[in-house]
């Protein structure tokens, strides 16, 4: 399992497609990000400077669905939508077939997908945090605005019944930026472990990306209500930077990730009982 | 013939409500070349496919090798029409990456077997750069490379050059003999097949019409050409009296339907006072059994 594995995974990170990651990380990183944060501080002059960390976040809190659904989704499953049809299409799933047996191959593919997710996302956040760095003041923690509710309190009149809220204060933004990348990481592997799955039971090239649109279309549902997006503690700050009104994350953290597992497990077992009958 | 590595039993396979395959028998000895032809759709890759695992027969079974020479290697290599190598690693690396799921044999094996197929295990070119002889030899190599018991050939000199092929047949040919590979080729190139196959399962619509076998001493026709005339009239009551059928073909040359070894006939035509000029036994040639029975339908 561990050759597979490792076959599956040189042969998706060597994939020119990878390249798409720049302009689907940066796109969002310049307008949900930088600029964001520029415009703010031009229409609030009187809160502290924001820095590249505020930049990074607010990529995510106000670019909301279409930094998660239009950039960062959509670009992985262009990334890895084919990777069963591909490989059945053009004869290198036999190769591998005949060295072990399908359902090996089966859940090789869906572990290589899941942690080439994990790879990507941590990527596309270096690329989002790496650009806001570079148009934003530099900094190794949080900026006073986002250190500091009384500031943000006065400054976006949150109501007393959100001042409860979890900010991240006290932990450092690294901490929230590598927790970020990989419970991202891991709903993106758990949604593409779905999407190939689809690609076994429907197998034509148009499918991936069909169902990558309609993924897109229907984002709202399960990436902001279901947390695809970022550690809960650093979403409720990120609302907060841009007021949204509704803070409360519907699903917390450690339910996100259950849920996110099971998908992946149940993709590895249907996909198992699919490909069994499957003629290759 | 040795014991058979590979049995195939009453195998067939239907799609909706027509049969691909059917009645298909098939036994394959190590070391043994068997070649497959037939017109297109005639069920060749199927079979392979069937061989190979990767489709389930509708009926029949098949048996062939679990584990190859090198323990815990596959047991079957296979090489199909295309060639899907990753564009951007060399050779080397592209043969790496499936070697890695076996785990079972070293890179000096990998090497030998690229250097096998004519290619040059440490060039660093890139797949993507190979023409699609160079990428043909390579999946020769991928199939080989963990010494299966079973080779199956699906058209490999498909897109090869004159030479590429000609050092594919030699190849073939020492994998079997040196290492007792069995080889099972589907390929359009009668000749090729021909030359390189011990025997050939002739299929139509299906099933297995006929076997060419080269090695078989059966009957085929013997062109005798006489000194003169004189020894024609010889020859011809030679032939009556040993009630066989013959044809006539020059003043001095007849063809003679016979299934009796060529050394006896010269001698039985000695005795019988023919002076003998020449003699070909002329044994139809794959492509002429192939015409015959699979176009004309004879």
């Amino acid at each position: 399992m561990k050759g597979l594995i490792k076959n599956e995974l040189v042969r998706l990170l060597i994939s020119l497609r990878w390249l798409i990651i720049i302009p689907a990380a940066l796109i969002p990183a310049h307008f949900f990000g930088a600029e964001l944060a520029r415009a703010l501080n031009f229409s609030h002059p009187n809160i502290p400077a924001l820095n590249g960390w505020d930049g990074f976040m607010l990529t995510f809190s106000a670019g909301g669905v279409w930094t998660l659904a239009y950039f960062f989704l959509l670009a992985f499953a262009f990334i890895v939508g084919d990777r069963f049809v591909g490989d059945k299409d053009s004869g290198y799933l036999s190769w591998l077939v005949i060295r072990t047996n399908k359902k090996k191959v089966w859940t090789a593919k869906i572990l290589a997908v899941l942690i080439a997710a994990l790879i990507y996302s941590g990527l596309y956040m270096v690329i989002v945090a790496g650009y806001n760095a570079a148009f934003l003041p530099i900094s190794f923690e949080g900026s006073q605005l986002a250190r500091d509710p009384s500031v943000m309190y006065e400054i976006f009149r949150i109501t007393t019944s959100q001042q409860t809220i979890n900010f991240y204060q006290s932990v450092s933004p690294f901490a929230i930026f590598v927790l970020s990348a990989l419970f991202a990481g891991l709903g993106l592997g758990a949604i593409t472990s779905a999407l190939l799955y689809l690609t076994l039971l429907v197998q034509k090239s148009f499918v991936p990306i069909v169902i990558s649109a309609l993924l897109a279309i229907f984002a709202p549902l399960f990436i902001l209500s279901r947390g695809l997006g970022l550690h809960p503690a650093a979403r409720l700050s990120f609302d907060f930077h841009v007021g949204f009104g509704n803070i409360e994350p519907q699903m917390i953290f450690y339910q996100t990730i259950s849920l996110w597992i099971l998908l992946v497990v149940l993709s590895i077992y249907l996909g198992n009982r699919k490909i069994k009958k499957l003629e290759i | 013939m040795n014991k058979a590595i590979v049995t195939v039993k009453n195998v067939g396979k239907v799609y909706g409500s027509h049969w691909a395959l059917k009645d298909i028998n098939l036994e394959i000895a190590p070391g043994e070349i068997v070649g497959f032809v037939g017109p297109n759709g005639s069920g060749k890759t199927t079979l392979i496919k069937i061989m190979a695992g990767l489709i389930t027969p509708t009926e029949g079974i098949v048996n062939v090798p679990k584990e190859g020479l090198i323990p815990d290697s596959a047991g079957i290599g296979l090489v199909m029409e295309s060639a899907p190598f990753a564009a951007h690693l060399s050779g080397y690396k592209n043969l790496e990456l499936l070697a890695y799921i076996k785990n079972v044999i070293s890179a000096n094996e990998i090497r030998q077997a690229i250097q096998i197929v004519g290619l040059d295990p440490e060039s660093g070119k890139k797949v993507g750069h190979y023409s699609f002889g160079m990428r043909q030899r390579l999946a020769l190599a991928q199939a080989i490379m963990e010494r299966p018991r079973l080779l199956l050939l699906d058209e490999p000199t498909n897109g090869l050059d004159a030479q590429a092929i000609i050092e594919l047949r030699d190849t073939l040919k020492s994998l079997a003999k040196e290492n007792g590979i069995a080889i099972f080729l589907a390929s359009h190139l009668l000749t090729e097949v021909e030359n390189v196959c011990d025997r050939v399962l002739m299929v139509k619509q299906g099933k297995i019409r006929k076997t060419f076998n080269k090695s078989d001493n059966g009957r085929a026709p013997v062109i005798v050409q006489t000194t003169d005339a004189s020894d024609i009239e010889k020859l011809l009551i030679w032939l009556k009296a040993h009630g066989l059928t013959y044809q006539v073909l020059k003043a001095n040359e007849v063809s003679i339907d016979i299934d009796m070894p060529v050394p006896q006939l010269v001698n039985s035509l000695v005795q019988a006072n023919v002076n003998i000029e020449g003699i070909i036994k002329k044994a139809p040639t794959l492509e002429e059994e192939f015409i015959s029975l699979l176009i004309k339908g004879e």
